[in-house]
């Protein structure tokens, strides 16, 4: 209910401390549990009312009110970033390794709805193994373990004996969508290659962590 | 708005019975008639103040609601899908319903919300009759990538994946194209039948194949493992909610690309009436993942 004062003063009246006091005190208590009739029912509520957020420079990545959102991309001659069947720590074609410079790792607060968007420009490059390999892309979530392939991507191995570029469609998109609890997640990109090198030339991962 | 005066007091001011009471009926005032944005200093509201859910984001506040679905194939095992004539109607890629989205209660996209959509599928080029893609000049085909003989050259054709939804009830019998989707069944009369490529907003290409020249040669690839992504994004302008019970994928071909009088002159996609026939070629769609968001946007 609206705050009611304990006290109204008349003319001629001693102004004493106590009561002023008793009245701040009680001015003191009501704020502490004002409840939520005391408070406009319609929309009033506007973006200066809202706390700012915070910025994380080095992953790009906003933390606001309604959520977390940002991403990092990287242009074609700038940096490169692989996916290999030799010389990782991949003992078998088909086991899946990070892949450099695709992840972001996320402190939720509270639960989120994530949504993770991906691309890459991405060729492989022949291995002069006589058999024509491959290499694909698809996203993880906290650990590689938990990988989702629902969007997997493939560069196959060119083929030089033949054609150059045969495939001509370099580029891989994916995305996902899921609710997410309180935690630290990573996020991004893992890759499995049966050739030797497969190069991400130009590459970009994307987060919407909706909150509200 | 009723605003509560925090003015102190200054040296030589009197205090008054009626000063005094005043700065505490202001506080009555305002809280009887309700605080409101004059109560309430910048950044006053921090995430503990809003509605939150316990297990995710969509509180109805920026994120109203979503949808995702894969139909568990991956990269190979899918459906065939066969090039029909100018009369065939689309075939939904969801491969038995399992990368549709409902919703069972319909799903509202109020006046200015947005509905985004992403697609995804894995396409293997399988059924192509290698005859109709002729080139001037090459040598004999013995291998997938040989060149091929003849006189005419032919535009190599185009499957096409578009996005229909059903706004009318979750008996899910009403599909129809989401706003900047044409059918692909315009009648373009003797150009054949398809859409223009304005009217594409939600289309996905998938090439039949592709047309390589290499050392003086000319090739035709035929595709394999190709996997293709589309998103679709749509703010309700009508200024009237739409409730949403559906989300699905079609697929149809083969279509090619015509610009002439039949098609005033504007891009388009059409199946050809003229011989030789492009029905009977195949394409398998193996993985196929649908998810949409709808949130608000004022």
């Amino acid at each position: 209910m609206p705050y009611t004062p304990l006290k109204t003063w008349a003319d001629g009246d001693v102004i004493l401390s106590a009561d002023v006091q008793a009245e701040l005190d009680y001015v003191r208590d009501y704020v502490r549990q004002m409840p939520a009739t005391d408070i406009e029912a319609s929309a009033w509520a506007n973006s200066k009312h809202v706390m700012r957020g915070n910025y994380d420079p080095v992953q790009n990545v906003a933390d606001l009110v309604s959520g977390q959102f940002g991403g990092q991309g990287v242009l074609f001659g700038t940096d490169f970033s692989y996916i290999t069947a030799y010389n990782t720590l991949r003992v078998g074609s088909t086991v899946w390794e990070h892949v450099p410079l695709t992840s972001l790792t996320l402190e939720i607060r509270r639960p989120v709805t994530l949504f993770f968007q991906w691309w890459a420009q991405f060729a492989g490059y022949p291995d002069g193994s006589g058999s024509t390999g491959y290499g694909d892309l698809a996203l993880f979530r906290s650990n590689k373990s938990l990988r989702n392939t629902d969007c997997r991507c493939r560069a196959p191995e060119e083929d030089r004996t033949v054609l150059t570029y045969r495939e001509n469609r370099h580029v891989g998109s994916g995305f996902f969508i899921e609710d997410q609890g309180v935690g630290t997640y990573s996020l991004g990109l893992v890759g499995q290659a049966t050739c030797s090198k497969v190069q991400l030339y130009s590459f970009g991962v994307s987060l919407e962590a909706f909150a509200l | 708005m009723s605003r509560v005066d925090n003015t102190s007091p200054k040296a030589g001011d009197a205090v008054t019975a009626a000063g005094l009471n005043e700065k505490f009926t202001d506080i009555q005032t305002a809280t009887t008639a309700g605080l409101d944005e004059a109560n309430f200093r910048s950044e006053a509201l921090d995430y503990t103040k809003f509605p939150v859910n316990n297990a995710h984001g969509k509180t109805g506040i920026v994120l109203r609601d979503w949808k995702y679905a894969n139909n568990g194939v991956g990269t190979s095992g899918g459906a065939t899908y066969t090039s029909t004539t100018i009369a065939g109607a689309p075939a939904e890629l969801s491969h038995g319903a399992g990368s549709r989205l409902v919703w069972p209660l319909g799903q509202e996209l109020a006046a200015n919300d947005m509905l985004r959509a992403h697609f995804w599928l894995w396409a293997d080029a399988v059924g192509i009759d290698e005859s109709k893609y002729k080139v001037a000049y090459g040598n004999a085909s013995g291998n997938p990538y040989a060149a091929l003989v003849g006189i005419d050259e032919t535009d190599i054709p185009v499957w096409v994946a578009w996005l229909q939804w059903d706004i009318t009830s979750n008996a899910l019998a009403n599909w129809t194209e989401v706003p900047g989707q044409g059918d692909f069944d315009s009648n373009f009369s003797s150009a054949g039948n398809g859409s223009y490529c304005d009217e594409m907003l939600a289309t996905a290409v998938i090439p039949h194949g592709s047309r390589y020249a290499f050392s003086g040669q000319t090739y035709l690839l035929k595709h394999t493992d190709l996997p293709v992504r589309r998103s679709y994004n749509y703010v309700n302008d009508t200024g009237s909610p739409i409730t949403i019970y559906g989300l699905r994928l079609v697929i149809n071909g083969l279509f090619h690309p015509v610009c002439s009088s039949f098609t005033s002159n504007k891009n388009a996609l059409t199946k050809k009436i003229s011989a030789p026939t492009w029905d009977g070629e195949t394409i398998e769609i193996n993985g196929v993942t649908l998810g949409a968001l709808v949130q608000r946007t004022t």
